[in-house]
Protein backbone atom coordinates (compact mmCIF):
# COMPACT_ATOMS: atom_id res chain seq x y z
CA UNK A 1 0.00 0.00 0.00
CA UNK A 2 2.69 2.76 0.87
CA UNK A 3 4.55 2.03 -2.38
CA UNK A 4 1.48 2.72 -4.44
CA UNK A 5 1.50 5.78 -2.61
CA UNK A 6 4.84 6.84 -2.99
CA UNK A 7 4.92 5.70 -6.65
CA UNK A 8 1.49 8.03 -7.50
CA UNK A 9 3.42 10.85 -5.83
CA UNK A 10 6.17 10.59 -7.95
CA UNK A 11 4.03 10.72 -10.84
CA UNK A 12 1.88 13.78 -9.56
CA UNK A 13 5.37 15.56 -9.36
CA UNK A 14 6.63 14.09 -13.12
CA UNK A 15 3.28 15.13 -14.41
CA UNK A 16 3.51 19.01 -12.54
CA UNK A 17 6.88 20.07 -12.14
CA UNK A 18 5.92 23.14 -10.40
CA UNK A 19 8.41 24.86 -7.86
CA UNK A 20 7.54 23.07 -4.51
CA UNK A 21 6.48 25.24 -1.38
CA UNK A 22 9.53 26.64 0.42
CA UNK A 23 11.81 26.80 -2.40
CA UNK A 24 13.16 29.80 -4.26
CA UNK A 25 13.45 30.91 -7.64
CA UNK A 26 16.25 29.66 -10.22
CA UNK A 27 18.96 31.52 -8.75
CA UNK A 28 18.05 30.50 -5.42
CA UNK A 29 18.36 26.78 -6.59
CA UNK A 30 21.65 27.63 -8.49
CA UNK A 31 23.33 28.41 -5.51
CA UNK A 32 21.94 25.79 -3.24
CA UNK A 33 23.30 23.20 -6.36
CA UNK A 34 26.38 24.60 -5.97
CA UNK A 35 27.01 24.05 -2.27
CA UNK A 36 26.03 20.72 -2.94
CA UNK A 37 28.14 20.36 -5.02
CA UNK A 38 31.10 21.89 -2.75
CA UNK A 39 30.18 19.66 0.41
CA UNK A 40 30.14 16.56 -2.55
CA UNK A 41 33.28 17.58 -3.09
CA UNK A 42 34.64 18.11 0.33
CA UNK A 43 33.13 14.64 1.26
CA UNK A 44 34.99 12.98 -1.10
CA UNK A 45 38.59 14.70 -0.10
CA UNK A 46 38.02 13.89 3.29
CA UNK A 47 37.25 10.04 2.56
CA UNK A 48 40.24 10.25 -0.07
CA UNK A 49 42.15 12.00 2.90
CA UNK A 50 40.62 9.58 5.56
CA UNK A 51 41.15 6.46 4.03
CA UNK A 52 42.81 3.47 1.58
CA UNK A 53 41.90 1.15 -0.79
CA UNK A 54 43.63 -2.36 -0.69
CA UNK A 55 42.33 -4.99 -2.45
CA UNK A 56 39.05 -2.62 -3.31
CA UNK A 57 38.04 -2.23 -0.01
CA UNK A 58 38.04 1.27 1.35
CA UNK A 59 40.05 1.10 4.78
CA UNK A 60 39.04 3.92 7.33
CA UNK A 61 42.62 5.21 8.33
CA UNK A 62 41.59 8.40 10.67
CA UNK A 63 43.37 7.89 14.05
CA UNK A 64 41.49 6.90 16.83
CA UNK A 65 43.03 6.21 20.72
CA UNK A 66 43.20 2.94 22.35
CA UNK A 67 45.04 3.57 25.91
CA UNK A 68 45.64 0.61 28.66
CA UNK A 69 47.40 0.71 31.52
CA UNK A 70 50.75 2.61 30.28
CA UNK A 71 50.37 1.81 26.46
CA UNK A 72 48.43 4.18 24.33
CA UNK A 73 47.96 3.11 20.48
CA UNK A 74 46.71 5.72 18.11
CA UNK A 75 44.79 2.74 14.85
CA UNK A 76 42.85 3.31 11.95
CA UNK A 77 39.51 3.93 12.07
CA UNK A 78 38.88 0.29 10.83
CA UNK A 79 39.96 -1.13 13.63
CA UNK A 80 37.24 -1.94 15.80
CA UNK A 81 37.22 -0.88 19.33
CA UNK A 82 37.44 -3.75 20.74
CA UNK A 83 40.21 -5.10 18.32
CA UNK A 84 42.25 -2.06 19.47
CA UNK A 85 41.29 -2.19 23.34
CA UNK A 86 42.61 -5.73 23.59
CA UNK A 87 45.86 -5.07 21.37
CA UNK A 88 46.56 -2.09 24.02
CA UNK A 89 45.63 -4.15 27.28
CA UNK A 90 47.62 -7.42 25.92
CA UNK A 91 50.71 -5.39 24.95
CA UNK A 92 50.70 -3.54 28.37
CA UNK A 93 49.97 -6.65 30.35
CA UNK A 94 52.78 -8.09 28.39
CA UNK A 95 55.45 -5.33 29.15
CA UNK A 96 54.41 -5.31 32.84
CA UNK A 97 55.09 -9.59 32.79
CA UNK A 98 58.16 -9.12 31.81
CA UNK A 99 59.15 -5.87 33.55
CA UNK A 100 61.99 -4.61 31.17
CA UNK A 101 60.68 -1.25 30.11
CA UNK A 102 59.72 0.82 33.03
CA UNK A 103 56.30 2.21 33.14
CA UNK A 104 57.48 5.42 32.67
CA UNK A 105 58.90 5.41 29.75
CA UNK A 106 55.67 3.43 28.35
CA UNK A 107 53.47 6.20 29.10
CA UNK A 108 55.53 8.68 27.63
CA UNK A 109 54.80 7.47 24.34
CA UNK A 110 51.89 6.96 21.45
CA UNK A 111 52.09 3.96 19.12
CA UNK A 112 50.72 5.55 16.21
CA UNK A 113 49.73 3.05 13.48
CA UNK A 114 51.43 3.82 9.70
CA UNK A 115 49.56 5.89 7.77
CA UNK A 116 47.04 6.47 10.21
CA UNK A 117 45.24 9.80 9.40
CA UNK A 118 44.86 13.31 11.38
CA UNK A 119 46.98 12.43 14.08
CA UNK A 120 47.70 15.96 14.40
CA UNK A 121 43.95 15.97 16.28
CA UNK A 122 45.65 13.20 18.44
CA UNK A 123 48.98 15.55 19.44
CA UNK A 124 46.31 18.34 20.27
CA UNK A 125 45.38 15.76 22.82
CA UNK A 126 46.73 17.26 25.84
CA UNK A 127 47.46 13.94 27.66
CA UNK A 128 48.54 12.76 24.11
CA UNK A 129 50.56 15.77 22.87
CA UNK A 130 53.97 14.93 25.53
CA UNK A 131 54.18 11.18 24.03
CA UNK A 132 57.07 10.56 21.71
CA UNK A 133 55.00 9.07 18.90
CA UNK A 134 56.02 5.60 17.66
CA UNK A 135 55.21 3.99 14.04
CA UNK A 136 53.44 0.86 14.16
CA UNK A 137 54.02 -1.15 10.57
CA UNK A 138 50.80 -3.21 11.43
CA UNK A 139 47.53 -3.88 8.82
CA UNK A 140 44.34 -4.97 11.10
CA UNK A 141 44.06 -8.56 10.22
CA UNK A 142 47.48 -9.04 11.03
CA UNK A 143 47.67 -11.34 14.28
CA UNK A 144 51.31 -9.84 15.40
CA UNK A 145 49.88 -6.56 16.28
CA UNK A 146 50.80 -7.00 20.10
CA UNK A 147 53.98 -8.58 19.62
CA UNK A 148 55.05 -5.65 17.23
CA UNK A 149 53.67 -2.81 19.61
CA UNK A 150 55.80 -4.37 22.12
CA UNK A 151 58.75 -4.74 19.92
CA UNK A 152 58.02 -0.73 19.06
CA UNK A 153 58.23 0.07 22.73
CA UNK A 154 61.29 -2.14 23.49
CA UNK A 155 63.38 -0.14 20.35
CA UNK A 156 62.41 2.80 21.13
CA UNK A 157 63.59 2.06 25.05
CA UNK A 158 66.85 0.28 24.14
CA UNK A 159 67.41 3.43 21.53
CA UNK A 160 66.57 5.87 25.26
CA UNK A 161 69.41 4.08 26.93
CA UNK A 162 73.62 4.55 26.67
CA UNK A 163 75.32 3.16 23.96
CA UNK A 164 76.70 0.01 25.48
CA UNK A 165 73.18 -1.03 26.80
CA UNK A 166 70.90 0.37 23.81
CA UNK A 167 73.54 -1.99 21.72
CA UNK A 168 73.18 -5.17 24.35
CA UNK A 169 69.35 -4.80 24.45
CA UNK A 170 67.68 -6.90 21.78
CA UNK A 171 64.20 -5.00 20.62
CA UNK A 172 62.54 -8.17 20.25
CA UNK A 173 63.29 -8.83 23.94
CA UNK A 174 60.34 -7.89 25.49
CA UNK A 175 57.93 -10.55 22.84
CA UNK A 176 56.47 -13.33 24.22
CA UNK A 177 59.44 -15.62 25.50
CA UNK A 178 58.85 -19.83 26.28
CA UNK A 179 61.88 -22.52 26.82
CA UNK A 180 60.38 -24.79 24.46
CA UNK A 181 61.52 -21.79 22.15
CA UNK A 182 63.31 -18.83 23.06
CA UNK A 183 65.28 -21.35 25.20
CA UNK A 184 65.58 -23.75 22.74
CA UNK A 185 67.40 -21.10 20.36
CA UNK A 186 69.67 -20.39 23.39
CA UNK A 187 70.78 -23.70 23.78
CA UNK A 188 71.63 -24.09 20.12
CA UNK A 189 73.90 -20.97 19.91
CA UNK A 190 75.56 -22.04 23.16
CA UNK A 191 75.80 -25.84 22.20
CA UNK A 192 76.98 -25.12 18.43
CA UNK A 193 78.76 -21.88 18.77
CA UNK A 194 81.07 -20.89 15.80
CA UNK A 195 83.08 -18.58 18.13
CA UNK A 196 85.99 -19.68 20.73
CA UNK A 197 83.91 -17.59 23.36
CA UNK A 198 80.96 -19.47 23.02
CA UNK A 199 83.05 -22.94 22.94
CA UNK A 200 84.62 -21.46 25.93
CA UNK A 201 81.65 -20.63 27.56
CA UNK A 202 79.74 -24.49 27.10
CA UNK A 203 82.97 -25.52 28.55
CA UNK A 204 82.14 -23.86 31.84
CA UNK A 205 84.72 -20.96 31.79
CA UNK A 206 82.86 -18.01 32.97
CA UNK A 207 85.02 -15.77 31.39
CA UNK A 208 84.06 -17.36 28.00
CA UNK A 209 80.52 -16.16 28.84
CA UNK A 210 81.17 -13.24 29.68
CA UNK A 211 83.31 -12.37 26.02
CA UNK A 212 80.47 -14.06 24.51
CA UNK A 213 77.48 -12.80 26.01
CA UNK A 214 79.37 -9.23 25.25
CA UNK A 215 79.56 -7.98 29.12
CA UNK A 216 82.87 -6.96 29.33
CA UNK A 217 84.65 -3.80 28.50
CA UNK A 218 83.61 -2.96 24.81
CA UNK A 219 86.20 -0.47 23.44
CA UNK A 220 87.21 -2.89 20.75
CA UNK A 221 84.34 -5.64 20.52
CA UNK A 222 86.20 -7.22 17.27
CA UNK A 223 89.40 -7.88 19.72
CA UNK A 224 88.16 -8.60 22.94
CA UNK A 225 84.85 -11.02 21.77
CA UNK A 226 86.51 -12.96 18.74
CA UNK A 227 89.88 -14.64 17.93
CA UNK A 228 91.15 -14.18 14.36
CA UNK A 229 90.21 -17.91 13.54
CA UNK A 230 86.78 -17.29 14.93
CA UNK A 231 86.63 -14.18 12.18
CA UNK A 232 88.39 -16.50 9.78
CA UNK A 233 85.99 -19.35 10.44
CA UNK A 234 82.99 -16.72 9.69
CA UNK A 235 84.04 -15.23 6.75
CA UNK A 236 84.59 -18.17 4.59
CA UNK A 237 82.39 -17.31 2.07
CA UNK A 238 84.51 -14.13 1.29
CA UNK A 239 87.41 -15.65 1.65
CA UNK A 240 88.85 -14.01 -1.62
CA UNK A 241 87.56 -10.96 -1.18
CA UNK A 242 89.94 -8.19 -0.54
CA UNK A 243 93.63 -8.53 -0.18
CA UNK A 244 93.72 -7.63 3.37
CA UNK A 245 91.44 -10.90 3.58
CA UNK A 246 93.58 -13.00 1.78
CA UNK A 247 96.36 -12.23 4.62
CA UNK A 248 93.89 -13.25 7.04
CA UNK A 249 93.31 -16.50 5.25
CA UNK A 250 97.11 -16.60 4.56
CA UNK A 251 97.38 -16.56 8.30
CA UNK A 252 97.82 -13.10 9.42
CA UNK A 253 96.12 -12.74 12.74
CA UNK A 254 96.31 -9.15 12.21
CA UNK A 255 94.60 -8.45 9.18
CA UNK A 256 91.74 -10.82 9.98
CA UNK A 257 90.90 -8.28 12.70
CA UNK A 258 91.83 -4.96 10.72
CA UNK A 259 89.44 -6.57 7.74
CA UNK A 260 86.29 -6.95 10.19
CA UNK A 261 86.95 -3.22 11.55
CA UNK A 262 87.55 -2.09 8.36
CA UNK A 263 84.63 -2.89 6.94
CA UNK A 264 82.00 -2.25 10.09
CA UNK A 265 82.57 -5.70 11.43
CA UNK A 266 81.89 -7.58 8.15
CA UNK A 267 79.02 -8.81 8.87
CA UNK A 268 80.30 -9.87 12.47
CA UNK A 269 78.25 -8.54 15.37
CA UNK A 270 80.24 -6.68 17.68
CA UNK A 271 78.65 -9.19 20.60
CA UNK A 272 78.91 -12.93 19.53
CA UNK A 273 76.28 -13.48 21.40
CA UNK A 274 72.93 -13.50 19.32
CA UNK A 275 69.56 -11.22 20.20
CA UNK A 276 67.98 -14.94 21.74
CA UNK A 277 70.86 -15.60 23.63
CA UNK A 278 70.69 -11.84 25.00
CA UNK A 279 67.42 -12.34 25.90
CA UNK A 280 67.43 -15.39 28.00
CA UNK A 281 69.58 -13.89 29.83
CA UNK A 282 67.24 -11.00 30.88
CA UNK A 283 64.86 -14.16 31.23
CA UNK A 284 67.04 -15.73 33.40
CA UNK A 285 67.57 -12.54 35.42
CA UNK A 286 63.70 -12.30 35.46
CA UNK A 287 63.21 -16.54 36.84
CA UNK A 288 65.81 -16.40 39.14
CA UNK A 289 65.54 -12.91 40.87
CA UNK A 290 62.06 -11.82 39.30
CA UNK A 291 60.73 -8.99 37.10
CA UNK A 292 61.74 -6.14 39.48
CA UNK A 293 65.63 -7.04 38.62
CA UNK A 294 65.00 -7.31 34.97
CA UNK A 295 63.83 -3.76 35.47
CA UNK A 296 66.81 -2.69 37.26
CA UNK A 297 69.33 -4.04 34.52
CA UNK A 298 68.92 -0.78 32.95
CA UNK A 299 67.84 1.40 35.08
CA UNK A 300 70.49 3.84 37.13
CA UNK A 301 73.88 5.03 35.90
CA UNK A 302 75.03 4.26 32.64
CA UNK A 303 77.62 0.90 32.71
CA UNK A 304 78.96 -1.71 31.42
CA UNK A 305 76.27 -4.51 30.58
CA UNK A 306 78.57 -6.95 33.29
CA UNK A 307 78.20 -4.02 35.86
CA UNK A 308 74.46 -3.19 35.56
CA UNK A 309 73.69 -7.01 36.00
CA UNK A 310 76.07 -7.58 38.78
CA UNK A 311 74.17 -4.56 40.35
CA UNK A 312 70.82 -5.37 39.05
CA UNK A 313 70.77 -9.14 40.76
CA UNK A 314 73.04 -8.69 43.54
CA UNK A 315 75.19 -11.54 42.46
CA UNK A 316 78.61 -12.15 41.06
CA UNK A 317 79.24 -11.59 37.53
CA UNK A 318 80.83 -15.20 37.00
CA UNK A 319 78.24 -16.69 39.45
CA UNK A 320 75.57 -15.34 37.23
CA UNK A 321 76.83 -16.21 34.05
CA UNK A 322 77.19 -19.82 34.83
CA UNK A 323 73.97 -20.05 36.56
CA UNK A 324 72.50 -18.73 33.26
CA UNK A 325 74.41 -21.41 31.39
CA UNK A 326 73.33 -23.99 33.40
CA UNK A 327 69.67 -23.04 33.29
CA UNK A 328 70.37 -22.91 29.16
CA UNK A 329 71.42 -26.27 29.32
CA UNK A 330 68.67 -27.66 31.34
CA UNK A 331 66.38 -26.03 29.59
CA UNK A 332 65.04 -23.88 32.64
CA UNK A 333 63.78 -27.20 34.35
CA UNK A 334 64.74 -26.87 38.05
CA UNK A 335 67.21 -29.77 38.66
CA UNK A 336 69.09 -33.14 37.60
CA UNK A 337 67.61 -36.49 38.39
CA UNK A 338 67.41 -36.67 42.12
CA UNK A 339 64.99 -38.52 44.81
CA UNK A 340 64.70 -36.28 47.71
CA UNK A 341 64.06 -37.66 51.29
CA UNK A 342 60.30 -36.96 51.23
CA UNK A 343 59.75 -37.96 48.08
CA UNK A 344 61.43 -41.25 49.05
CA UNK A 345 59.53 -41.72 52.25
CA UNK A 346 56.13 -40.81 50.13
CA UNK A 347 57.20 -43.99 47.86
CA UNK A 348 57.85 -46.04 50.83
CA UNK A 349 55.03 -44.75 53.29
CA UNK A 350 52.82 -45.83 50.33
CA UNK A 351 54.69 -49.16 49.64
CA UNK A 352 53.93 -49.77 52.90
CA UNK A 353 50.24 -49.22 53.35
CA UNK A 354 49.69 -51.41 50.05
CA UNK A 355 51.77 -54.48 52.03
CA UNK A 356 49.71 -54.06 55.00
CA UNK A 357 46.66 -54.16 52.86
CA UNK A 358 47.70 -56.85 51.23
CA UNK A 359 48.11 -58.87 54.11
CA UNK A 360 44.59 -57.40 55.47
CA UNK A 361 42.16 -58.37 52.82
CA UNK A 362 42.51 -61.64 51.53
CA UNK A 363 40.11 -63.62 48.64
CA UNK A 364 40.99 -66.40 51.61
CA UNK A 365 38.16 -64.51 53.97
CA UNK B 1 60.30 -71.47 53.57
CA UNK B 2 61.32 -68.10 52.06
CA UNK B 3 63.68 -70.15 49.95
CA UNK B 4 61.00 -72.45 48.42
CA UNK B 5 58.33 -69.08 47.40
CA UNK B 6 61.50 -67.59 46.02
CA UNK B 7 62.09 -70.71 43.82
CA UNK B 8 58.78 -70.76 42.90
CA UNK B 9 58.30 -67.33 41.86
CA UNK B 10 61.58 -67.70 39.84
CA UNK B 11 60.71 -70.52 38.22
CA UNK B 12 57.00 -68.42 36.97
CA UNK B 13 58.58 -65.46 36.43
CA UNK B 14 62.04 -66.13 34.80
CA UNK B 15 61.11 -65.51 31.73
CA UNK B 16 60.09 -62.00 32.72
CA UNK B 17 62.61 -61.17 34.75
CA UNK B 18 65.32 -62.10 31.91
CA UNK B 19 63.64 -59.89 29.42
CA UNK B 20 63.70 -56.93 32.19
CA UNK B 21 67.15 -57.36 33.34
CA UNK B 22 67.45 -57.22 29.18
CA UNK B 23 65.56 -54.24 28.71
CA UNK B 24 67.04 -52.35 31.68
CA UNK B 25 70.52 -53.25 30.98
CA UNK B 26 70.17 -51.71 27.58
CA UNK B 27 68.24 -48.27 27.66
CA UNK B 28 70.84 -46.59 29.21
CA UNK B 29 73.24 -47.62 27.07
CA UNK B 30 70.80 -46.48 23.86
CA UNK B 31 71.25 -43.14 25.56
CA UNK B 32 74.87 -43.29 24.11
CA UNK B 33 73.98 -44.63 21.13
CA UNK B 34 71.58 -42.44 20.06
CA UNK B 35 73.03 -39.34 21.46
CA UNK B 36 75.93 -40.47 19.33
CA UNK B 37 79.99 -39.69 20.45
CA UNK B 38 80.89 -36.95 22.85
CA UNK B 39 84.19 -35.74 23.75
CA UNK B 40 85.95 -32.84 24.25
CA UNK B 41 86.72 -31.89 20.26
CA UNK B 42 82.67 -32.78 20.20
CA UNK B 43 80.87 -30.19 21.60
CA UNK B 44 78.94 -29.25 19.58
CA UNK B 45 76.85 -32.32 19.98
CA UNK B 46 75.85 -31.36 23.10
CA UNK B 47 72.28 -30.24 22.79
CA UNK B 48 71.64 -33.90 20.75
CA UNK B 49 73.29 -35.72 23.68
CA UNK B 50 70.94 -34.03 26.27
CA UNK B 51 68.23 -34.26 24.06
CA UNK B 52 68.49 -37.69 23.72
CA UNK B 53 69.82 -38.08 27.46
CA UNK B 54 66.21 -36.81 28.33
CA UNK B 55 63.96 -38.41 25.76
CA UNK B 56 65.55 -42.16 26.74
CA UNK B 57 64.74 -41.27 30.65
CA UNK B 58 61.08 -40.86 29.49
CA UNK B 59 61.01 -44.43 29.40
CA UNK B 60 62.76 -45.59 32.41
CA UNK B 61 59.33 -44.91 34.46
CA UNK B 62 57.22 -46.26 31.94
CA UNK B 63 59.59 -49.66 32.71
CA UNK B 64 58.91 -49.04 36.49
CA UNK B 65 55.82 -49.21 35.72
CA UNK B 66 55.68 -52.52 33.35
CA UNK B 67 57.89 -53.85 35.80
CA UNK B 68 55.17 -53.42 38.44
CA UNK B 69 52.48 -54.59 36.95
CA UNK B 70 54.14 -58.13 35.41
CA UNK B 71 55.88 -58.89 38.90
CA UNK B 72 52.69 -57.87 41.06
CA UNK B 73 50.54 -60.17 38.90
CA UNK B 74 53.46 -62.98 38.33
CA UNK B 75 53.98 -63.68 42.05
CA UNK B 76 50.24 -64.33 42.78
CA UNK B 77 49.59 -66.09 39.48
CA UNK B 78 50.85 -69.76 40.74
CA UNK B 79 48.38 -68.86 43.46
CA UNK B 80 45.53 -68.24 41.24
CA UNK B 81 46.27 -71.46 38.87
CA UNK B 82 46.02 -73.78 42.15
CA UNK B 83 42.63 -72.09 43.49
CA UNK B 84 44.63 -71.48 46.22
CA UNK B 85 44.94 -74.91 47.55
CA UNK B 86 48.70 -74.92 48.18
CA UNK B 87 48.61 -71.45 50.20
CA UNK B 88 45.63 -73.16 51.95
CA UNK B 89 47.60 -76.03 52.84
CA UNK B 90 50.78 -74.50 54.60
CA UNK B 91 51.10 -73.99 58.39
CA UNK B 92 51.50 -70.23 57.91
CA UNK B 93 49.05 -67.02 58.55
CA UNK B 94 47.86 -65.01 55.78
CA UNK B 95 50.03 -62.19 56.69
CA UNK B 96 53.04 -64.01 56.87
CA UNK B 97 52.23 -65.73 53.39
CA UNK B 98 51.61 -62.33 51.56
CA UNK B 99 54.43 -60.83 53.40
CA UNK B 100 56.88 -63.69 51.35
CA UNK B 101 54.82 -63.66 48.49
CA UNK B 102 56.02 -59.91 48.30
CA UNK B 103 59.92 -60.70 49.75
CA UNK B 104 60.50 -63.07 46.90
CA UNK B 105 59.23 -60.63 44.95
CA UNK B 106 61.60 -57.65 46.03
CA UNK B 107 64.11 -59.97 45.76
CA UNK B 108 63.34 -60.59 41.83
CA UNK B 109 62.81 -57.28 41.01
CA UNK B 110 66.27 -56.47 42.47
CA UNK B 111 67.32 -58.38 39.24
CA UNK B 112 66.13 -55.12 36.52
CA UNK B 113 66.97 -52.64 39.03
CA UNK B 114 70.71 -53.86 39.41
CA UNK B 115 70.65 -53.99 35.29
CA UNK B 116 69.90 -50.86 35.23
CA UNK B 117 72.40 -49.43 37.53
CA UNK B 118 75.44 -51.69 35.62
CA UNK B 119 74.02 -50.47 32.37
CA UNK B 120 74.02 -46.21 33.33
CA UNK B 121 77.32 -46.73 34.88
CA UNK B 122 78.67 -48.68 31.59
CA UNK B 123 76.89 -45.78 30.06
CA UNK B 124 78.74 -43.10 31.97
CA UNK B 125 81.82 -44.58 31.97
CA UNK B 126 81.96 -44.70 28.11
CA UNK B 127 81.98 -41.47 27.32
CA UNK B 128 83.46 -38.43 28.30
CA UNK B 129 81.45 -35.57 29.24
CA UNK B 130 82.55 -31.21 28.76
CA UNK B 131 82.49 -29.65 32.60
CA UNK B 132 79.74 -28.99 33.85
CA UNK B 133 78.08 -32.11 32.45
CA UNK B 134 77.46 -34.76 34.42
CA UNK B 135 76.28 -38.83 34.17
CA UNK B 136 74.31 -39.56 37.52
CA UNK B 137 74.02 -43.54 37.88
CA UNK B 138 73.44 -43.69 40.87
CA UNK B 139 70.41 -41.73 41.51
CA UNK B 140 68.85 -42.95 38.31
CA UNK B 141 69.11 -45.96 39.49
CA UNK B 142 67.69 -45.46 43.50
CA UNK B 143 64.60 -43.54 41.52
CA UNK B 144 64.11 -46.87 39.31
CA UNK B 145 64.72 -49.01 42.16
CA UNK B 146 61.36 -46.96 44.28
CA UNK B 147 59.41 -46.73 41.60
CA UNK B 148 59.19 -50.28 40.51
CA UNK B 149 58.79 -51.04 43.88
CA UNK B 150 55.68 -48.64 44.11
CA UNK B 151 54.29 -49.87 41.75
CA UNK B 152 55.04 -53.41 41.96
CA UNK B 153 53.49 -52.54 45.63
CA UNK B 154 50.43 -51.02 43.94
CA UNK B 155 49.65 -54.39 41.44
CA UNK B 156 50.87 -56.73 44.44
CA UNK B 157 48.31 -54.97 46.69
CA UNK B 158 45.17 -55.10 43.52
CA UNK B 159 45.80 -58.68 42.64
CA UNK B 160 45.84 -59.79 46.31
CA UNK B 161 42.34 -58.02 46.78
CA UNK B 162 38.80 -59.72 46.70
CA UNK B 163 36.36 -59.02 43.79
CA UNK B 164 34.40 -56.22 45.93
CA UNK B 165 37.70 -54.20 46.32
CA UNK B 166 38.63 -54.55 42.57
CA UNK B 167 34.66 -53.16 41.84
CA UNK B 168 35.28 -50.41 44.61
CA UNK B 169 38.49 -49.52 43.00
CA UNK B 170 36.72 -49.47 39.07
CA UNK B 171 33.91 -47.92 40.39
CA UNK B 172 35.91 -45.18 42.09
CA UNK B 173 37.76 -44.48 38.69
CA UNK B 174 34.42 -44.91 36.81
CA UNK B 175 32.93 -42.48 39.57
CA UNK B 176 35.60 -39.58 38.91
CA UNK B 177 35.10 -39.80 35.17
CA UNK B 178 31.56 -39.23 35.36
CA UNK B 179 31.78 -36.50 37.62
CA UNK B 180 34.00 -35.32 34.77
CA UNK B 181 31.76 -35.80 32.34
CA UNK B 182 28.64 -34.38 33.78
CA UNK B 183 30.52 -31.02 35.11
CA UNK B 184 31.63 -30.66 31.81
CA UNK B 185 28.14 -31.25 30.08
CA UNK B 186 27.08 -28.43 32.65
CA UNK B 187 29.46 -26.07 31.11
CA UNK B 188 31.96 -26.14 34.18
CA UNK B 189 35.61 -25.95 33.91
CA UNK B 190 36.15 -28.16 36.98
CA UNK B 191 38.60 -30.71 35.59
CA UNK B 192 38.02 -33.64 38.41
CA UNK B 193 40.30 -36.70 36.67
CA UNK B 194 42.91 -34.23 35.80
CA UNK B 195 43.24 -32.87 39.44
CA UNK B 196 43.27 -36.26 40.71
CA UNK B 197 45.95 -37.31 38.41
CA UNK B 198 47.72 -34.08 39.20
CA UNK B 199 47.33 -35.25 43.38
CA UNK B 200 48.83 -38.56 42.73
CA UNK B 201 51.68 -37.72 40.33
CA UNK B 202 52.45 -34.02 42.50
CA UNK B 203 54.71 -34.90 45.68
CA UNK B 204 53.31 -35.82 48.20
CA UNK B 205 51.45 -37.82 45.82
CA UNK B 206 52.04 -41.44 46.71
CA UNK B 207 53.03 -41.66 42.37
CA UNK B 208 55.57 -38.33 42.58
CA UNK B 209 58.57 -40.93 42.34
CA UNK B 210 57.43 -41.65 38.60
CA UNK B 211 57.44 -38.33 37.25
CA UNK B 212 60.28 -35.72 37.46
CA UNK B 213 63.59 -35.82 35.86
CA UNK B 214 64.96 -39.30 34.25
CA UNK B 215 68.19 -37.90 32.32
CA UNK B 216 71.13 -40.13 33.13
CA UNK B 217 73.44 -37.47 31.87
CA UNK B 218 72.50 -33.78 32.87
CA UNK B 219 74.01 -30.37 34.14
Amino acid sequence: MCSRWRALFAAALLVTPTALRGQGGAEERSRLRALLARADSLWALRVAEDSVTARGQRTARRAQLFPSGDVALALWGAVSSSEGDSMARAASAQLSEFGLVPGAFTRGVVVIQVNAADTAALRRNPAMGRRQPLLLDWVPGDPRGVEKVVYEITRAYARSLDSAASVWLPPGAGEPWSMDRGGERALRWLTESQTSAGSLCLAGDPAGCRRALGLEDAKNPLAARYTAGDIRHMLQEQRYGSARLQACFAGDDGSCLRFAEESRYAGLSPIPASEAVRTSVLRYVRATRGVDAVGRVFAGAPALMGARFARATGQGLDSLVLGWRAWVLSRGRPGRVRTPVGEALAALTFSGVLILLATRRTRWQ
Amino acid sequence: MFRQVLTQQWVSLRSAVLVFVVISFAVPLLTVVYGGGLNAGDLARVAQWLDSSERIGLLIPGIALLLGVVFGLGVWAPDQVGKHVYSLALPVPRWRYALLRFGAGTVLLAAPVAALGLGSFVAAWAVTLPTGLHAYPAQLTFRFALASLVCFAMVFALASATKRVALWLLGGIGGVLLADLLLSAFGSDAEVTAKVITALVTFPGPLSILTGRWALFDV
